[in-house]
């Protein structure tokens, strides 16, 4: 009897036509009648139903009157039938709306949505409060895009009928990226049927019963020790502030999101980067089509703006003299990097990108490599991989003195046999120790604050747009390769547009994926899995959450098995 | 290093720590304040005097949690030590016999003002204590408060326990109902306190404020802590803490405090995690 659109097959949904607050609106047989008032624009208060799980109308919020059916029925689970008379909002349906809610938030600090002084706190309390405990929405990271404080607003809920009570359950903020604050839970379990149903996981579940229902792991495990891959769609559901990012909290709400795909390993998954001001504050997936689309591993969800924020970003170009940093104009150090490789040509130099950086890059500076560098050695150094281990052939030649210069876009380098270069240039986004033994280092961006072409895993071509701007005078790995060309006279490389790179490379390459280990499991399903270096650089040390989830992983697989590395 | 003797929180966010501290606790007064580091590289934290009990040897301050510091002091059990305490700091506050005097607290005001509200009464005046809280559960030493209280008034911003509203707004009743009042101190959030200023200026009931700006080395060196007062700058640490509170330039507290806001909470997620899983903090 609560069969819903999700069962009802395309053949067989017909449109009916049903009256909805005096108004004709058009639905599909087989949606519910919440279904057919969102998709009409008419916003039926509902928390327990979310638009990618489906209706379990346990909140009771969403109760309308329909014409010949007795009492008040769920519209979540309600099928449209032609001819249907619904009333969304009478007097008598928003005091009981206002009463369930009321009931809904006993156990949730609900001060703040009744305090007669709102309009004065939000005016002198403007920031953010950073509270272990949330005892009200102004000590809430949820604040600004809480479903419930919507509905307080919305059906003008000004006085608590009975005193809330605070349950004292112990904060969770030990494990990775996720702060749990379950004094704040209202029990839609929206997280538990995102996880179960939308991603076949169960790491959260109700516990226990009646008034002393809660969600937890099975057991009350960790969540690294369930099922959890850490993917944040529970944080994304949650219809309160009981779930939170814990980079992203306290940054404030969004305000748009933009699109581009993530470089953290070969899959490239499509990436919604949430920004406020210019500033990525999260990531979160994209719905869609794309197969790849979710859900997104631990690094996709969590660390792709902790990677980008992290304040030791290179943001400034500098030069060695007498051995000490100096910070010098993007001019000067341009024209140095070409003046001092100009004397190493050839054989003894090598060019090495990174699998990560786009096909321009690569395109450029492998075309640099052979032409402004007269047939310099050119390398790729693999995703994911270590610095120690990356590039054993570059390794070898770099010791054996083969190669005496070398210009490096990544620090997947082996830092041990780098002083017996003669020349290094480092172009990268954080300092490690090959930027240490640098002559001349470039700052540059990384993925979100860069666009350019790449082929993912299955061979795709895809198109990363810059959607942040990089730190200080971080330039594009593009452009400093067309700025290195123009200094050594390749003026046919000496491109001015990204755009204008993406042709030549379109008009004088055929694509086709680069050489890479195949990717044994997709991190999005197997925590062992996660990239733990990007560039040659430890991803966790730039991004706490991986760095703890690390560990738990090494602990638990230390205690599974005795070899482990 | 010194010991944590105990430590409680009472309610949810406030932590009352008790620490031994004997050469401090000796001198401590009304209205000082101590400065703590919970380790060698941590921030410099101001906290408010609770209590002191100088034959013990130890000092009770209340701690809101509220960023990494304040975690950090959160997250230690009794038996833990912090690595640095210095105090008593601040003008002691001016104890009178005024009459009828209004001690007003919240969040960690409600411990705070103990000291002050003690000392009232001692003095001799009729001591009123306005106590306000989001929420019933928010109460805590209400029965302290009670001992030296003639009158225990409270305000809840939900009305889930007598009047609904702010400590401001009991001010105002009792205004109204011309209760005297002669004198106001005020330990609070600076919303709570700029409200109860509000409340008593038009009946110019003189309203002494603890102001709480960032303060750095709490000995008057760096100016971290300036507020103006009637126009003038005033280091909090050394020339206050307490301030006239029809006075004070509100507005530029408010934007003082949250000067280093992008580095708080840059910094509050690089916490470490506590030691034990699902702790109950």
């Amino acid at each position: 009897m609560t069969d819903t659109s999700s069962q009802a097959s395309p053949q067989t949904a017909q449109a009916v036509t049903i009256t909805m607050d005096g108004r004709q609106v058009r639905a599909r047989a087989g949606q519910t009648v919440l279904e057919a008032a969102l998709a009409n624009g008419v916003d039926i208060p509902h928390v327990c139903y979310h638009a990618e799980i489906g209706p379990i109308g346990s909140c009771r919020l969403c109760i309308v009157e329909i014409e010949g059916v007795n009492g008040l029925p769920t519209s979540c689970t309600t099928p449209v039938a032609d001819g249907m008379v619904v009333r969304t909002e009478t007097e008598q349906i928003n005091k009981l709306r206002r009463a369930l809610l009321e009931l809904l938030l006993l156990n949730h600090p609900t001060a703040c949505l009744v305090c007669d002084k709102q309009e004065l706190c939000l005016k002198y309390r403007y920031s953010p409060t950073k509270a272990g405990r949330t005892t009200g929405c102004n000590f809430c990271t949820n604040k600004d895009i809480c479903d419930i404080r919507k509905l307080a607003e919305r059906l003008g809920l000004t006085e608590l009928t009975f005193p809330p009570s605070y349950q004292g359950r112990p904060l969770e903020r030990s494990e990775p990226f996720i702060d749990r604050d379950y004094n704040l839970c209202v029990l839609c379990g929206r997280c538990v049927r995102t996880c179960r149903d939308v991603h076949g996981t169960a790491a959260v579940e109700f516990v226990d019963r009646g008034g002393r229902t809660r969600i937890a792991g099975p057991s009350d495990l960790p969540h690294a020790d369930l099922q959890c891959r850490f993917c944040g769609a529970c944080i994304d559901t949650c219809s309160t502030g009981a779930l939170s990012d814990r980079y992203a909290k306290w940054r404030g709400a969004p305000e748009r999101t933009e699109q581009t795909y993530c470089a953290f390993c070969p899959i490239g998954c499509p990436i919604a980067v949430r920004l406020r001001g210019d500033r990525a504050i999260g990531t979160g997936s994209v719905p869609g089509e794309d197969p790849t689309s979710r859900p997104l591993c631990a690094l996709g969800r969590f660390a792709v703006a902790e990677f980008a924020a992290g304040t030791s970003r290179l943001a400034h170009p500098r030069m060695k003299r007498d051995g000490l940093w100096r910070r010098a104009s993007w001019d000067d150090a341009v024209r140095a990097a070409a003046a001092r490789l100009s004397q190493y040509k050839g054989s003894q130099t090598a060019v090495v990108v990174d699998a990560s950086s786009s096909l321009e890059a690569q395109y450029l500076l492998c075309a640099l490599a052979e032409h402004g560098l007269d047939g310099a050695r050119f390398f790729v150094a693999p995703h994911n991989a270590r610095p120690e281990t990356a590039l054993p052939a570059l390794a070898e030649q770099i010791r054996n003195g083969r190669i005496k210069a070398a210009y490096t876009a990544t620090a997947a380098v082996e830092p041990t046999v780098l002083d017996n270069l003669d020349l290094l240039i480092v172009q990268d986004c954080y300092p490690s120790p090959v930027s240490e033994a640098a002559d001349i280092l470039l700052p540059t961006t990384v993925f979100i604050e860069a666009g350019g072409t790449f082929v993912d895993r299955d061979g795709v071509v895809k198109k990363r747009q810059a959607v942040a701007p990089p730190p200080g005078e971080a330039r594009p790995e593009w452009k400093i390769a067309a700025d290195l060309a123009r200094a050594l006279g390749e003026d046919n490389l000496a491109y001015e547009s990204l755009e204008q790179v993406s042709a030549a490379v379109e008009t004088t390459v055929s694509i086709r994926s680069v050489d890479e280990p195949a990717e044994q499991t997709d991190p999005a399903h197997d925590l062992s899995a996660l990239p733990k270096y990007f560039r040659g650089h430890r991803i966790g040390r730039y991004v706490k959450g991986l760095a703890q989830l690390e560990e738990l992983i090494t602990r638990q697989s230390g205690s599974a098995d005795v070899s482990g590395d | 290093m010194f010991r944590i003797v105990e430590k409680t929180e009472p309610v949810p966010n406030t932590h009352l720590v008790t620490i031994e501290a004997p050469k401090v606790a000796a001198k401590c007064q009304p209205g000082q304040f101590v400065i703590v580091m919970v380790d060698d590289r941590s921030e410099r934290v101001p906290l408010s005097l609770a209590d002191w009990d100088a034959q013990a040897g130890s000092l009770t301050v209340p701690v809101f949690e509220v960023g990494r510091s304040s975690r950090k002091i959160a997250m230690l059990q009794a038996g833990d030590h912090l690595a640095h305490l210095i105090g008593p700091l601040g003008c002691p506050f001016p104890i009178g016999k005024h009459g009828t005097v209004v001690c007003a607290g919240g969040c960690y005001g409600l411990a705070a003002i103990y000291p002050i509200a003690r000392a009232m009464k001692q003095a001799g005046n009729r001591v009123v204590c306005v106590l306000e809280a989001r929420s019933h559960y928010l109460f805590y030493q209400q029965d302290r408060l009670a001992e030296v209280a003639d009158e225990l008034l409270c305000a809840t911003i939900d009305g889930s326990q007598d009047r609904k509203g702010h400590a401001c707004d009991v001010l105002s009743d009792m205004l109204a109902e011309k209760r005297p009042i002669d004198f106001v101190v005020a330990i609070g959030c600076p919303f709570m306190m700029m409200l109860c200023a509000e409340a008593t200026k038009s009946a110019a009931v003189p309203t002494w404020a603890c102001l709480n700006p960032i303060i750095v080395d709490g000995t008057g060196m760096c100016g971290a802590c300036r507020v103006t007062v009637a126009g003038q700058t005033r280091f909090a640490c050394v020339d206050g803490p307490f301030f006239d509170a029809h006075q004070v330039g509100w507005d530029e507290l408010f934007h003082r405090q949250a000067a280093y806001l992008g580095d708080e909470v840059q910094a509050v997620g690089q916490t470490d995690a506590p030691l034990h899983p699902h702790h109950h903090h």
